[in-house]
């Protein structure tokens, strides 16, 4: 049984590929340093790990064949309403981590009713729900957000398990895995990939497609979430818009990993080598003194040599 | 008629060993033909047997690989349909592409409209001409109704005068009459007479084989790419085209029939069962029975299948299973209640077509070897692997994904998926669309061995050759309402054909029982 379940989990082409890029990447960064060490990586990979959580949940709604543009706007509110519960006293834990989830599941149940009840297309309905979110940011704090994360639970993010591997790094690994046991070998996660492959088919083989995708979209807000309260835990404060740009990072993670827009694929190694690749092409421009700015045009070129390599196996 | 024969003049048209292939997919394999002007060629043969590629190929829409064309003597390939059309070459395809904002004369005329001196369109010397042309065709439709407005007829007759308005050498229909009625297909034909009476060739696509037989000169079967017959008028009968689409005869492509069904237990019923699209419909299939559904396109069939299988489900009337009450409110209902549909377009509505075949075959048996929602993955190997053998689905490995499959095997994925719990009343709605003559069979087998073991079936099909060759008793549809029954013994494709064409005056089963 066990040979049956790790042939499985082959990796696809394009996840090999990524991870292909990802290695080049990471020897260009080491030679650049001078040598390095593994530990450069590793911090790269913990601070990355905010958005490859996010990245896997817009990975799962690109398998739906959606695009979710809330999950910054989503990570942002995470941000801002951990911080101010928390207010810096670690007493806060339970409050503080159920209302920024709680929130969160109340984000993704909204973008799950606007898109299936209310058929609005999925890319419309998140950016909509962002602009709400944004908005109501603002009204809350009147531009100024006001708590602190309490140092003892920045060691999620700021820890390492006897020095080698990040406490962050972990909980993105047990994320990844749990979400890989749904989509492949559970009855509900399969049903999501086939009604994300094809819906019309779904609904005609009896899936209810329809609840699946508030599904989607709830497991994505959480992530997003999730993805917040890391992104706390390394700023220690609060800040407005601080995972703005998490949306587009998120996507081009996926995509770099792997993910179509036509739905149908979920390749979770594939997205975490997505969101490697930004954070590390970050880290080698800084190495070589590139302007921040830099990083946006090598990241587009990614994204567009990733799909030609895709597209360069497919026949026409 | 004038009995044009090969020696009096030389042919309009002339194919020589024409030959295309998609990849390794070979779809024309040496065709030849040759046609005079002022003649009627039938091409004929079943979905999937090169009938379209060889039309594209004339009218400059795909190239070709290798042989040779001649049109008048010269040689002819055109490259592009503009190329073929200058060179008298118009094509109607079956699919209309009549734009519903324009007026039937702006359509007839749509790309070569009289023009001022500014360019803009002169609409009154558009519509006169239109209205001469139609006129001279013998069309009643008025050049100022626009495209929404028209019957499926008024627009294959709108497309055709389309074509004949730039007065072509050849004209190629492809299947003209496959979605109007017995009247409108009539005047289709004798349009076509007219036409060739002035000295323009042309070929139609048709599946109506008395057709066929009525106003073709000359008559081209193809098979799997092949030519498997070329006869002329009079040298050819009913049974010759049959066995040159089919390659074999009826009786080894379809199961027997037991005799016995009509006595069995009534398994599936609707009594004044209907929706918004559909008026309340009364039909029962017994256990073991396959109840043929036939008629003209987009009578009822869409929204009866897709009430069957609970996607639009029934709003009023009694559904019973077994003489048990049956709520049939959604897909999941009906798989419950024992009812496997399988649905026409397997690509659209049955495939996830970009995942591995494994998937798409074990939908339905996943449930039996999970436990607390979790799948086993070794019943979901043996099952699709078992599934494999069973249904003979020709891969090496089960984890390419389906769309790599041929049709056939693909159809047999979604019986396969569908059969996996021992169903109650199988709906099937087109089930050999697009599928090899080899796996037609081997799907019309199943069929048959299913009803043995007392599963009902509803057979929703255009295809009359399949009607009659499975059914124990066939139901027409004229416009969501049952037009009239024929028993077994009565079966003919006039018989079906008449009955679908419109309700019955006298119904022919009053006879039967």
């Amino acid at each position: 049984m066990a040979p049956l379940v790790i042939t499985r989990l082959r990796p696809a082409s394009a996840t090999i590929r990524a991870a292909a890029l990802l290695a080049l990447l990471a020897v260009v960064l080491l030679v650049a340093t001078r040598g390095g060490s593994l530990q450069l990586l590793l911090d790269n990979a913990r601070q990355a790990a905010p958005l490859g959580i996010i990245a896997l949940g817009q990975a799962l709604i690109l398998m739906m064949g959606r695009l979710d543009l809330s999950v910054g706007a989503a990570a942002g509110l995470a941000n801002v309403v951990l911080a101010s519960a928390f207010a810096g006293d670690p007493t806060n834990l339970g409050p503080a981590l159920a209302l920024t989830l709680g929130l969160g599941l109340a984000v993704g149940l909204a973008n799950g009713v606007l898109v299936v009840v209310l058929r609005i297309p999925a890319f419309l309905a998140t950016l909509a729900t962002a602009m709400v979110i944004a908005g109501g940011i603002l009204v809350y704090t009147g531009g100024s957000p006001r708590g602190s994360i309490p140092a003892s639970f920045r060691v999620i993010t700021e820890g390492w398990i006897g020095d080698v591997l990040p406490w962050s790094v972990m909980i993105w690994l047990i994320v990844s895995l749990v979400l890989v046991v749904f989509v492949h070998f559970t009855l509900a996660g399969r049903q999501m990939l086939i009604a994300g492959a094809n819906a019309r088919a779904a609904r005609h083989s009896g899936i209810a497609a329809g609840s699946l995708v508030v599904a989607s979209f709830v497991i994505s807000a959480l992530m997003a979430t999730l993805g917040g309260i890391l992104l706390s835990a390394i700023t220690g404060m609060a800040s407005i818009g601080i995972a703005d740009s998490y949306t587009v990072d998120s996507i081009a993670a996926a995509v770099i990993g792997g993910a179509l827009f036509s739905g149908g694929v979920f390749l979770p190694a594939g997205a975490a080598c997505g969101a490697l690749i930004i954070f590390l092409i970050q880290s080698l421009l800084y190495v070589l003194s590139l302007p921040p700015a830099a990083r946006f045009i090598v990241q587009g070129a990614i994204i567009v040599f990733a799909l030609a390599l895709a597209n360069s196996k497919k026949e026409p | 008629m004038p009995d044009r024969t090969d020696a009096d003049t030389t042919p309009l048209l002339v194919v020589e060993a024409m030959s295309k292939a998609f990849g390794r997919n070979s779809v024309l394999k040496g065709v030849s033909f040759s046609l005079h002007a002022g003649e009627v060629l039938a091409l004929v043969g079943e979905n999937g047997a090169g009938k379209s590629t060889l039309m594209n190929i004339l009218s400059g829409g795909l190239g070709h690989d290798h042989g040779r064309m001649s049109l008048d003597g010269a040689a002819f390939a055109p490259s592009t349909p503009t190329e073929a059309a200058a060179a008298g070459v118009a094509i109607v395809h079956q699919e209309t592409t009549i734009l519903p904002d324009l007026s039937v004369a702006e359509t007839i005329y749509f790309g070569s409209e009289p023009r001022n001196a500014l360019g803009l369109i002169r609409q009154n010397e558009l519509h006169a001409r239109a209205a001469r042309l139609l006129a001279d065709l013998g069309f009643a439709i008025s050049p100022h109704r626009l495209g929404r407005d028209l019957s499926a007829a008024e627009r294959q007759m709108v497309e055709i005068a389309g074509a004949v308005s730039r007065s072509p050498r050849l004209l190629i229909l492809d299947e003209p009459t496959a979605s109007l009625s017995a009247a409108a297909a009539a005047s289709v034909l004798q349009l076509m007479a007219r036409l060739k009476a002035t000295g323009m060739a042309i070929i139609f696509i048709s599946h109506r084989l008395s057709e066929v037989i009525e106003s073709a000169d000359r008559v081209v079967v193809l098979k799997d790419g092949e030519m498997t017959l070329q006869a002329v008028r009079g040298a050819f009968t009913r049974d010759d085209l049959v066995v040159a689409m089919v390659g074999r005869t009826l009786s080894n492509i379809f199961p027997e029939r037991p005799a016995e069904v009509t006595t069995q237990p009534e398994r599936f019923a609707l009594k004044a069962a209907g929706n918004a699209g559909l008026p309340p419909i009364d039909l029962c299939v017994r256990r073991g029975e396959v109840l043929g559904i036939a008629g003209l396109e987009g009578q009822g069939q869409k929204p009866l299948a897709d009430a069957l299988c609970g996607l639009r489900p029934f709003t009023c009337g009694r559904i019973e299973i077994d003489g048990q009450l049956l709520r049939l409110r959604s897909p999941a209902a009906a798989i419950a209640a024992g009812i496997a549909s399988i649905p026409d377009d397997r690509r659209t509505e049955g495939l996830a077509l970009t995942l591995p075949i494994r998937l798409n075959l074990s939908l339905f048996a996943l449930r039996q070897g999970s436990r607390f929602g979790f799948l086993s993955v070794s019943h979901e190997a043996d099952f699709a692997e078992a599934a494999r053998r069973r249904y003979d689905i020709k891969t090496v490995d089960l984890e390419q994904p389906v769309s790599q499959l041929s049709g056939g095997n693909q159809q047999k994925v979604v019986f396969a998926r569908w059969l996996a719990g021992e169903p109650r009343l199988l709906v099937l709605y087109e089930p050999t669309k697009g599928v090899d003559v080899e796996t037609e069979s081997e799907i019309y087998h199943l069929i048959g061995s299913l009803t043995q073991r007392g599963v009902a079936v509803l057979l929703i099909s255009g295809d009359l050759l399949e009607l009659i060759g499975l059914s124990d008793r066939i139901v027409t549809l004229y416009e969501g309402r049952i037009s009239g029954e024929i028993a077994r013994h009565a079966f003919s494709e006039e018989a079906i054909m008449h009955l679908a064409s419109g309700p019955a005056p006298a119904p022919r089963e009053a006879v039967d029982a």
